[in-house]
């Protein structure tokens, strides 16, 4: 065991004492291992001098709430940060242990399936409960909470409740802050609380969102639903994006609710190509060589594939010119593919189907068939397992996820694009569509030839793109949270309303030890 | 994409410093002369107010010289009242995303008869008390999530709006602190309102009929099916009514429902379900739903779906909750906004 010099610290000692020797390590493999999230940005330091910039003290591994209120209440005493953790897939820096001496508390050994009320058609379950367990022994039990975030396989409830997470089916099942009835919570005092109806305030919709930064979430009670009979797909391609947003937007508000609709831009379209697959941009996608066709690889290719078929130089060649690259996709016979999945009893879900095709088709949309939609559900947690590739070629990807209501999405989408194209490859899709709005999801890919060009690169992108998302009518984030890397944009964000935000931070975590330096921008600055 | 239908001058501007006007005051009537007019407002006096701009000059006057403000009618010579029935501006109709943004004193028959040229709706849930103002009806924790936007001063006179998205990640809803609350951190001024298109020729059906036996008969055919209708009802403690309205075009499900309706005893009725009382507005489930109908009593349930209805009334009481005093205390030290409600409760207390 490698016990390093924070061994000595009356914290760590103090923890033990509470939990077990087991439940508390400072080992400093788990120190580096629980140093960040899957932030990008830390992946960029990675390939630099200073791999790991902020390690916690210690992490806590508790398995009972009591538990909880005892770590909590030792760090308040100790007068040392406290990091919620959940399965570390948070992608902003969230868990980041900025501080000295933070412990970061890991949730998963609170992983139980507490209670299912068929009545209510409500399940109650512990924050540490795997994303993919949790939903599989719902599907076995005879429900589904529709919750299918792209991190299921490595992300857990707390995680989810913890930064508003969307899951892939969230156009009729909602986002987690929809499908959450009541939590309960150890305070930043190591008091319990349990919120609900029956209140005044609505405390859920405080402590959701609010990242570890308020309190710790230990259970939460979320709507279920009768597992689906059925599901169905058919796929539309349009000509532009305008025409595949026009058709997406007329199905959501026709009280139509598909559990799967996305829209991709034509080179996200691009990499949905396959051999069975004959459109016209599809084709162009397979058939591009060079700097197009080592960017296609490093989109959608597995790994092991990338290295052979994509060498470095090409991808440096390809991304150290984003705007020439951009053209290039611009000049492609582009289509953009809208899929559209119903579920439920056969019957409900053939007939919506049927009547969102026909809005589709009167869109201008030529149908597809159910193959997109078929290809994209076999392959739908497959993203987050991608990044890698790009990163051991010295470049990086990151993903913007933000939304606005449908007369302001075209602009979103066009000055987002315009703000990070001349720094990087941008492309995007459409997706947790509403009937007042949508999600748009942008991927960025950028080169240089430097850890410390590459960080600059990087800076640059997300706060040339956050600006623009503002600037065009956007909110800064749909699911994937702020942590530390939108926190100080929550300034253009709320505006004076983080007024509202601060108070509630001055009353439950007076000493701000709760995550601290996550979410909230710094008050000083603010002024 | 139509941009929305804006009356840019009408709207809360978040850059303007709404204390410049008072800065040469030396007190709070002169501070309320110089923003508002001569003659306008004086301690003592009541307001009201024209314009977004005025709530923000008051409150700022009353911050800056330790004067107060009463939402409603003056009580004292330290106060002046504040009322916003004349804030009655609807600024931005946005047909494309299915928005309005109306201000506080709006009705809600004021404003539906504005949204039908957009071929829009407020729907049932909200047309059911017409002569509610927005404001008030949201203050008083009245349709939730019905607005997606909510638009406030804070006592000091600072206007915010909280982010317009259909679904956001950005921290803790700070809705929660508007809904509901009564005004007590910020005076809500306007909101953006989700709207439905609206039907181009809508059916409405009334049945009546043993409450336990009604509620359980939707709850069983929501649980597995969707409905294109939206469905009310109202227990007199006897009898539950239920209002079943949607499009005639696709009120194929609503006749399935009628039909399990009858099955277990419910008759047809004809007119329409009296007003609910303006006011808290409880998420139910069905456990929740079934228990107070069985009380017995006056119940109004809306937008009753799969996992219950909103019920009302909702929880009664109020606010008296100790973090929200905490929060008031630091938004407004100066105790500038004063209520005339009665303080609520928290009604479940900390577990330990």
């Amino acid at each position: 065991m490698a016990v390093v010099e924070s061994s000595e610290d009356g914290l760590v000692v103090a923890l033990r004492g509470l939990l077990g020797a087991d439940a508390v390590s400072n080992e400093e493999a788990e120190r580096r291992a629980y140093a960040s999230d899957m932030w990008p940005r830390h992946q960029i330091w990675k390939m630099g001098p200073t791999p790991v910039r902020h390690r916690p003290l210690c992490v806590a591994r508790p398995t009972t709430e009591g538990q909880i209120q005892a770590v909590v209440r030792a760090c308040r005493a100790a007068n040392a940060p406290l990091i919620p953790y959940g399965a570390g897939s948070g992608v902003c820096g969230g868990t980041m242990p900025i501080r000295p001496r933070s412990v970061v508390l890991d949730v998963r050994r609170l992983d139980r399936l507490v209670s299912l009320d068929d009545l209510d058609l409500t399940v109650t379950a512990e924050a540490g409960i795997h994303g993919m367990l949790f939903e599989e022994e719902l599907l076995a039990r005879g429900y589904t909470l529709g919750h299918y975030p792209s991190s299921i396989l490595c992300s857990t409830l707390g995680g989810w409740l913890a930064a508003r997470s969307a899951g892939q089916q969230s156009s009729k099942y909602g986002k987690i802050e929809d499908m959450v009835v009541s939590l309960r919570a150890v305070l930043p005092d190591g008091d319990v609380v349990e919120t609900g109806s029956g209140q005044p305030v609505d405390w859920t919709q405080i402590l959701v969102g609010s990242e570890g930064t308020l309190g710790v979430v230990t259970r939460a009670t979320l709507r279920v639903h009768v597992r689906p009979e059925a599901q169905v797909f058919r796929g539309f391609r349009f000509r532009t994006v305008d025409e595949g947003l026009h058709a997406l937007r007329r199905i959501m508000q026709a009280g139509l609710s598909p559990h799967v609709a996305r829209l991709y831009d034509p080179f996200d379209t691009m990499l949905h190509s396959s051999s069975k697959s004959g459109s016209p941009a599809e084709e162009a996608g397979r058939t591009a060589t060079g700097p197009m066709s080592a960017l296609r690889d490093l989109f959608s290719a597995p790994v092991a594939e990338v290295k052979r078929r994509a060498p470095k130089a090409a991808i440096a060649l390809a991304l150290s010119v984003p705007g020439v690259l951009a053209r290039l996709v611009e000049a492609l016979p582009a289509t953009c593919l809208l899929i559209l999945g119903f579920d439920g009893t056969r019957s409900d879900a053939e007939r919506d189907l049927e009547a969102a095709t026909k809005l589709a088709l009167a869109g201008g949309g030529i149908d597809g068939g159910s193959g997109p939609g078929e290809r994209w559900l076999a392959h739908r947690h497959a993203v987050s397992f991608k990044q890698s590739a790009l990163f051991d070629a010295g470049a990086f990807v990151d993903t913007m996820e933000v939304s606005a209501p449908w007369s302001r999405v075209l602009e979103v989408y066009r000055g987002v694009r315009a703000a990070v194209s001349p720094h990087a490859f941008v492309m995007a899709h459409m997706s947790h569509a509403y009937r007042e709005g949508c999600s748009l999801y942008f991927t960025f890919a950028g080169y240089k030839g430097d850890a410390a060009g590459l960080e600059r690169l990087y800076d640059r992108v997300w706060a040339e793109g956050l600006t623009a998302v503002i600037r065009c009518g956007g909110s800064i984030s749909h699911h994937h949270g702020v942590g530390l890397s939108k926190r100080d944009a929550m300034r253009r964000e709320h505006g004076a309303g983080l007024r509202l935000l601060y108070s509630m931070k001055d009353v439950l975590d007076p000493s701000g030890l709760m995550n601290p330096g996550k979410v909230l921008p710094d008050r000083a600055v603010e002024g | 994409m139509a941009p929305p239908v804006t009356d840019a001058s009408a709207l809360t501007d978040l850059t303007r410093d709404y204390t410049r006007e008072i800065r040469e005051a030396t007190s709070f009537p002169q501070a309320l002369e110089l923003g508002l007019g001569k003659g306008r407002l004086a301690p003592g006096e009541t307001l009201s107010a024209r314009s977004v701009a005025e709530v923000c000059i008051t409150l700022a006057a009353a911050s800056r010289f330790g004067g107060h403000v009463r939402l409603g009618p003056a009580q004292g010579p330290d106060e002046v009242g504040l009322r916003l029935d004349a804030l009655v501006g609807i600024t931005d109709v946005d047909p494309t995303s299915g928005l309005v943004r109306a201000e506080a004193g709006v009705t809600v028959s004021s404003l539906e008869a504005r949204l039908a040229d957009a071929g829009l709706t407020l729907g049932a849930a909200l047309l059911a008390t017409p002569e509610a103002r927005i404001g008030a009806a949201i203050a008083a924790g009245a349709w939730p999530g019905a607005a997606m936007r909510l638009e406030a001063v804070l006592p000091d006179g600072t206007p915010l709006c909280t982010p317009l998205a259909p679904r956001r990640a950005t921290g803790p809803d700070p809705d929660a602190l508007l809904h509901g609350l009564n005004d007590r951190l910020a005076v809500l001024v306007a909101a953006v309102l989700r709207l439905d298109p609206r039907a181009q020729q809508s059916r409405v059906e009334h049945v009546k009929g043993p409450p336990s036996a009604l509620l359980e008969a939707m709850r069983v055919l929501l649980r597995d099916h969707r409905l294109d209708v939206e469905l009310s009802a109202t227990s007199d403690g006897q009898e539950l009514t239920v209002e079943v309205s949607g499009d005639d075009a696709r009120f194929d499900t609503g006749l399935a429902l009628l039909a399990s309706l009858r099955a277990v005893g419910a008759v047809s009725v004809t007119g329409g379900l009296p007003a609910p009382p303006l006011g808290r507005t409880e998420v139910a489930g069905w456990r929740r739903l079934q228990s107070r109908v069985a009380a017995g009593g006056p119940v109004w349930l809306h937008r009753i779906g799969r996992h219950g209805a909103w019920l009302r009334p909702g929880p009664q009481g109020a606010i008296d909750d100790p973090w929200l005093a905490q929060a008031r205390a630091a938004l407004d030290p100066g105790a500038v906004l004063r209520h005339d409600d009665a303080p609520l409760r928290r009604r479940k207390g900390r577990a330990t």
